[in-house]
């Protein structure tokens, strides 16, 4: 029977009971519930990945027990062809972008795409992708949605955020419509990604090379280094 | 004339990897959701990211953003209000059940009282801050909660 006679056996019971129960939340349980239902609540995970570097481990931990995304007719019956915005490959590891086929919970369609590394993505199992929007998330009815109205504004503006394939990761930046491209550059290194438009919005993957630690981002428009939109990104390793 | 405010004594990335969990767990206490609970810290930490050099305190700041993400989704979320409480991931004493049973029960004010008061150990004056409700307010919250929570365990 509990003890709560007495304010302070009662407040030290509620103490008891609130660490007990926090104290059963752990990483891998809020880990574990994302990837049991990795597919559903994509709105969470877009949330994750929208956090930049940091999302990178618990994107790691999502995709544990994942397996593979097949070619041929069953991948197609999976992903339509027409969805396929480019792919890819990290270490042997495959990889594709994918136009958002989420909707919000209003039912509204989703913009932006899903990355897709194939070995966490088998056939029949359940989907572990992340999603990659372009603006800033607001509150409504239709629960979190995002909003573009501010970075339409300013091309300097951009999200990136990403997920580990292979041995390394594939960096995904989504930017303003009238970003030409996205220049990496990092001790001699210097590449200037492809942008994919999406959405209205700009996408451009980078594949991180395994040895690369640090390096710098800039969005260019028409060739040009857009002012202020430069980043410097530490690449996080597990 | 502008002040600028000294820089956080923690980067975000070490706050992000220290601090999540612990964000979670008081989430998850208020909201009684691990979706919710997962959401709530991700906007969180998406929002304090973009201004993070403003923010002097952080782990106050994102407590305190914590706690007022979970009242805002339990104002416009209602139909998660209609859900069945999730359970705590292992099997609980049968104390510490029947009485997070009972705490989950409380109308969300007077469990956000009980848990920032019990949990956070945070004064009931500084509750009355967070929760932006006068500090007489919370005292008869909490006393509300107490009353509620006596009789349901006696």
């Amino acid at each position: 029977m509990n003890d709560a006679k007495t304010p302070e056996s009662l407040g030290l019971l509620l103490r008891h009971t609130l660490h007990t129960v926090a104290d059963t939340l752990t990483e891998d349980e809020f880990t574990t519930t994302r990837a049991d239902n990795s597919r559903k609540p994509h709105r969470r995970r877009r949330i994750l990945v929208g956090l930049g570097a940091v999302a990178i481990p618990v994107v790691l931990a999502a995709g544990a027990g994942a397996a593979i995304l097949r070619e041929g007719p069953e991948y197609v019956d999976t992903i339509p062809p027409q969805d396929i915005v480019m792919r890819g490959s990290v270490d042997g590891s495959r990889y594709l972008l994918r136009e958002s086929d989420r909707t919000d919970e209003c039912g509204r369609p989703v913009t932006g795409v899903e990355l897709v590394e194939e070995k966490k993505n088998l056939l029949g199992s359940e989907w572990n992708t992340t999603g990659h929007e372009y603006g800033e998330y607001a509150e409504t009815e239709c629960g979190l949605v995002n909003d573009t109205s501010r970075y339409l504004k300013n091309p300097a503006l951009f999200n990136d955020s990403g997920a580990e394939v292979g041995d390394s990761f594939v960096w995904v930046y989504a930017v303003h419509p009238d970003v030409t491209a996205v220049r990496i550059t990092s001790d001699g290194y210097t590449k200037d990604l492809k942008v994919y438009e999406i959405d209205g919005a700009g996408y451009a993957p980078f594949e991180v090379p395994e040895d690369m630690n640090e390096y710098t981002a800039e969005l260019l428009i028409d060739g040009r280094v857009f002012p202020g939109s430069e980043e410097v990104q530490k690449v996080p390793r597990p | 004339m502008t002040t600028e405010g000294p820089a956080p004594k923690v980067g975000f990335e070490e706050t992000y990897r220290e601090h999540r969990i612990a964000l979670l767990r008081l989430a998850y206490l208020m909201s009684g959701s691990h979706e919710v609970s997962e959401d709530v810290v991700q906007s969180v930490f998406t929002s304090a990211h973009e201004r993070w050099d403003q923010i002097e305190t952080p782990l106050p700041y994102l407590k305190r953003a914590v706690v007022n993400l979970v009242k805002d989704g339990q104002r416009r979320h209602l139909r998660r209000l209609a859900r069945p409480a999730e359970r705590p991931p292992v099997a609980l004493p049968q104390e510490v059940d029947e009485t997070w049973t009972q705490i989950a029960r409380l109308p969300w004010v007077q469990r956000a009282v009980v848990v920032l008061h019990y949990y956070e150990d945070l004064p009931l004056a500084e509750i009355a801050d967070i929760l932006d409700r006068p500090a007489a307010t919370v005292r008869s919250d909490h006393r509300r909660a107490l009353d509620k929570l006596r009789k349901a365990l006696a």
